[in-house]
């Protein structure tokens, strides 16, 4: 077949649909949030972007009862909450085929924390691939579905972020067709509680045996002899890098990652004089080499937390001899300046941060852009664990502080809707029945955006965009224990300023406030666009304070030297009107879209444009 | 065979990096050679560094290369361009927009625009030439089309023929809006072509 050009996670949403799979869910997480957009793209099974990962695990596991092949995908902190029904299901023998696909993030690119979604594979006993390229990801996901099929385990595929959003060329093979079995009632399989499920468990152990025995025969593994004297266990990205780096040396790739092939590993490691292990996170192959007898280095040359990339190899490997040091011409220090994530023009978080910075209140925050709260100008967010603990994490300090000199006069929950409905809701049961009185505040921006502007369950729109029933917050809130719910639009800066105030100080929790600005990426509304007139302007700095990438201070013809005032980049301004309603003195002006204002512009402008 | 060509791609969230790294890759493809790209764009949210590495030969294993080793630099912001010159080896080509957009730190006067980017790429002895693409944007038709642009600015320094290039770009720009970014394509190749190249004398 003719090669195709994908990314990863678009290669494994094709040997979703050649796999003839019936059901994929997701939750949107990075680094793997486009293998569910492009298998609704590619394929016309059911396609769902589910409330929680939880939830995306359980109708993927019915679907695998039902005897049809099923796929779920999540980031790697997903698989925590989703791994309640999945390791008791674990130990079902499946009557369909189920995959799951977990983004591992070493490095943190785009997480909160680094987790070796290994352990999951070790302590479920099921089997997991690791592929490096598009093409092994597409190879990988095959493979996985046949071994899922065969020993009826559920197979994990581990990726991470350059697998993710790698682009190669692609070669397909011939589309499998898997009609489902049908769901015929088996308690040992279905109904896991004792006495089936002490059955049940029985079964797992001889199962994995076989995956092992299977992989001795010399599946799911390049040997790879060439020079003897290193020989290196590896896979996924990191056998890429060594081949470029160490092209002589011999390697043991791993396709399956758990269970190792165990006896084939002895037999390499006879044939070569040093063994090196490279893996990143934890030193998961490294113990069990270990545990068989097998001398090996590993952790002692690699550190044990972010990203093996090719600089950090080609480093070790260098030190070790064994290839040049690297030939960099610049240190890293030619930029001071950091980049750290800005709320975009016309994001409705700004409003919301301006007013709560004005407050003497303790926020705590969520997973969701909002996160960027924390950082200057704004410091408003406090703490931020996981998806939902906010609401939580607010009971609990109340509580804890209660009648005593350290008591908080008012604490804030802040959440996102897709955050919100993923895992905040029980937390806001919990107000009703332990009688907690800390404060709600929801922000309804009406799509799932630090992901990518997914839809979710308050939109109502799937990801094939398809118009369901949608969830209204408020009325959800006030069911679920807290009556005294008021929406505002914050664009309405004194609004939204009146509102916190009156419900935030003056008032007792518990209560919400939900904020209804939609976010301004997905959104686009845009009428005018605002410009600063420099003769007004005061250069007080208001502006600055709200944080928003087109406003800078800058030096305008005939102002005096040094002076500076506030400039706006016609070019990116969203016309969301923030700055000026915080300007002082009006010198900031809206301007009909398409029309420019009689007024200077700053020096270093005007003299780009002359040069 | 011959070792593939490295090239660094550098900017700000929203810029539209990915689409300028995958348009470089299969205009690669369509000139009947491999490449393998790779974006990192951590989250989503915009404003923040993104960056990307691509790399186009006979036989490409991975888009992935260590600091020092790559050919050329495309910035499409000059800041994030100078952020990532080390990735470059000796002599390497920055190929960037001169447009600059200011982090959060510069923009709260908690840090100062480096004015002097090129010189100090120059004198790590790399060679640069800065585009003015926002300006050539507009001028091929729409602000969002910086990205496209710079692809054009680097164009003339790889061996591949225009004809696949423009194959590439239709193949990656949204449908409707071929035209505008084909104009976009030529303006930055053109721009490029006439720039002088910055280099230690």
């Amino acid at each position: 077949m003719e090669p195709m050009m994908l990314t990863g996670n678009q290669a494994i949403a094709r040997a979703v649909v050649d796999a003839d799979v019936r059901v994929a869910t997701s939750y949107p997480g990075s680094p793997t949030v486009q293998i569910l957009e492009s298998i609704a793209e590619m394929g016309d099974l059911h396609t769902e972007w589910s409330p929680s990962e939880k939830v995306a695990m359980e109708v993927a596991i019915g679907a695998s009862m039902a005897g049809a092949a099923a796929f779920v995908s999540m980031k790697h902190v997903g698989v925590n909450i989703a791994a309640d029904p999945l390791m008791t299901f674990t130990q079902s023998r499946l009557n369909g085929p189920l995959v799951i696909a977990v983004g591992d993030d070493p490095g943190q690119i785009s997480s909160q924390n680094e987790q070796d979604s290994r352990m999951w594979a070790e302590y479920g006993m099921m089997p997991m691939l690791q592929p490096a390229t598009p093409q092994e990801a597409y190879d990988h996901t095959r493979l996985a579905y046949e071994i899922s099929a065969r020993f009826e385990t559920p197979v994990f595929v581990r990726l991470v972020d350059r697998t993710c959003h790698m682009m190669g060329q692609v070669t397909t093979q011939e589309a499998d067709n898997r009609p489902p079995h049908g769901f015929e009632p088996d308690p040992v399989r279905y109904y896991q509680v004792p006495p089936f499920s002490r059955e049940a468990r029985k079964r797992v152990e001889p199962r994995i045996s076989q995956v092992r025995d299977w992989l001795e025969q010399g599946h799911g593994y390049r040997d790879e002899m060439r020079d003897p004297a290193i020989g290196i266990v590896t896979f996924g990205i990191q056998y890429a890098l060594v081949r470029d780096l160490l092209p002589d040396a011999s390697t043991f790739k791993l396709d399956v990652i758990w269970p190792l092939p165990i006896q084939a590993l002895q037999d390499f490691a006879g044939r070569v004089e040093r063994v090196i292990v490279i893996e990143e996170l934890m030193p998961f192959v490294e113990e069990q080499l270990a545990l068989a007898g097998i001398e090996c280095e590993g952790q002692q040359l690699f550190p044990r937390f972010g990203e093996i990339n090719a600089t950090a190899l080609r480093k070790v490997f260098a030190a070790q001899g064994l290839c040049a040091p690297a030939d960099s011409v610049a240190d890293r220090s030619l930029a001071e300046a950091q980049r750290p994530a800005m709320f975009c023009p016309g994001c409705p978080h700004r409003p919301v941060m301006v007013a709560l910075r004005e407050l003497d209140i303790l926020c705590h925050g969520d997973i969701g852009c909002y996160l960027i709260g924390s950082y200057p100008p704004f410091e408003v967010l406090k703490s931020s664990i996981s998806m939902g603990a906010s609401i939580g994490i607010a009971q609990g300090m109340a509580k804890a502080l209660e009648g005593t000199d350290k008591e908080i006069q008012s604490i804030v929950s802040v959440i996102g809707d897709s955050t919100l409905c993923h895992s905040g809701l029980p937390s806001v049961i919990n107000y009703g029945y332990n009688g907690h009185r800390t404060k709600l505040l929801v922000l309804d921006n009406r799509s799932t955006s630090m992901t990518g502007l997914q839809d979710n369950p308050v939109t109502g729109k799937t990801v094939r965009g398809e118009q369901n029933n949608g969830v209204d917050l408020a009325e959800v809130v006030k069911a679920l224990g807290i009556p005294d719910v008021t929406e505002v639009n914050q664009y309405n800066l004194s609004e939204c300023r009146k509102v916190f105030r009156q419900k935030f100080i003056e008032e007792e929790g518990p209560l919400a406030v939900i904020a209804t600005g939609p976010c301004a990426l997905k959104y686009k509304n845009q009428r005018v666009y605002y410009y600063v007139d420099p003769s007004a302007c005061i250069g007080c700095r208001a502006c600055i304070k709200v944080g928003c990438p087109p406003i800078s201070m800058r030096h305008y013809p005939g102002k005096p030297e040094g002076a500076r005032n506030s400039y706006i980049d016609p070019e990116r301004c969203a016309g969301c009107s923030v700055c000026f309603q915080v300007c002082p003195v009006k010198a900031i002006k809206p301007m009909a879209l398409g029309e420019t204002p009689d007024v200077p512009l700053p020096l270093d402008f005007t003299e780009e444009e002359e040069s | 065979m011959s070792a593939p060509v490295n090239i660094f791609l550098a900017g700000v969230g929203g810029q539209g990096l990915v689409l300028v790294n995958r348009l470089l890759a299969r205009a690669a493809i369509l000139s009947g050679l491999d490449a393998k790209s790779t974006d990192t764009h951590g989250l989503a949210m915009r404003g923040g560094g993104i960056m990307g590495t691509l790399r186009i030969g006979e036989q490409v294993e991975t888009s992935i290369f260590a600091e020092g080793e790559g050919d050329f630099l495309l910035g499409l912001e000059p800041l994030e361009a100078l952020r990532h010159a080390h990735n470059l080896r000796r002599g390497g080509l920055v190929v960037t927009a001169s447009d600059e957009q200011w982090p959060a730190p510069i923009l709260l006067e908690r840090s100062r625009m480096p004015e002097d980017w090129r010189q100090r790429m120059v004198d790590k002895g790399l060679r640069v030439v800065a585009i003015p693409a926002m300006s050539l944007a507009l001028q091929a038709g729409s602000n969002k089309m910086v990205n496209v642009v710079m692809a054009g600015a680097l164009s003339p320094f790889l061996d591949l023929p225009l004809e696949q290039i423009e194959a590439a770009t239709e193949a990656q720009v949204p449908p409707g809006t071929y035209d505008k970014n084909l104009r976009a394509l030529l303006l930055g190749r053109e721009a490029a072509r006439a720039a002088e190249v910055l280099s230690r004398a």
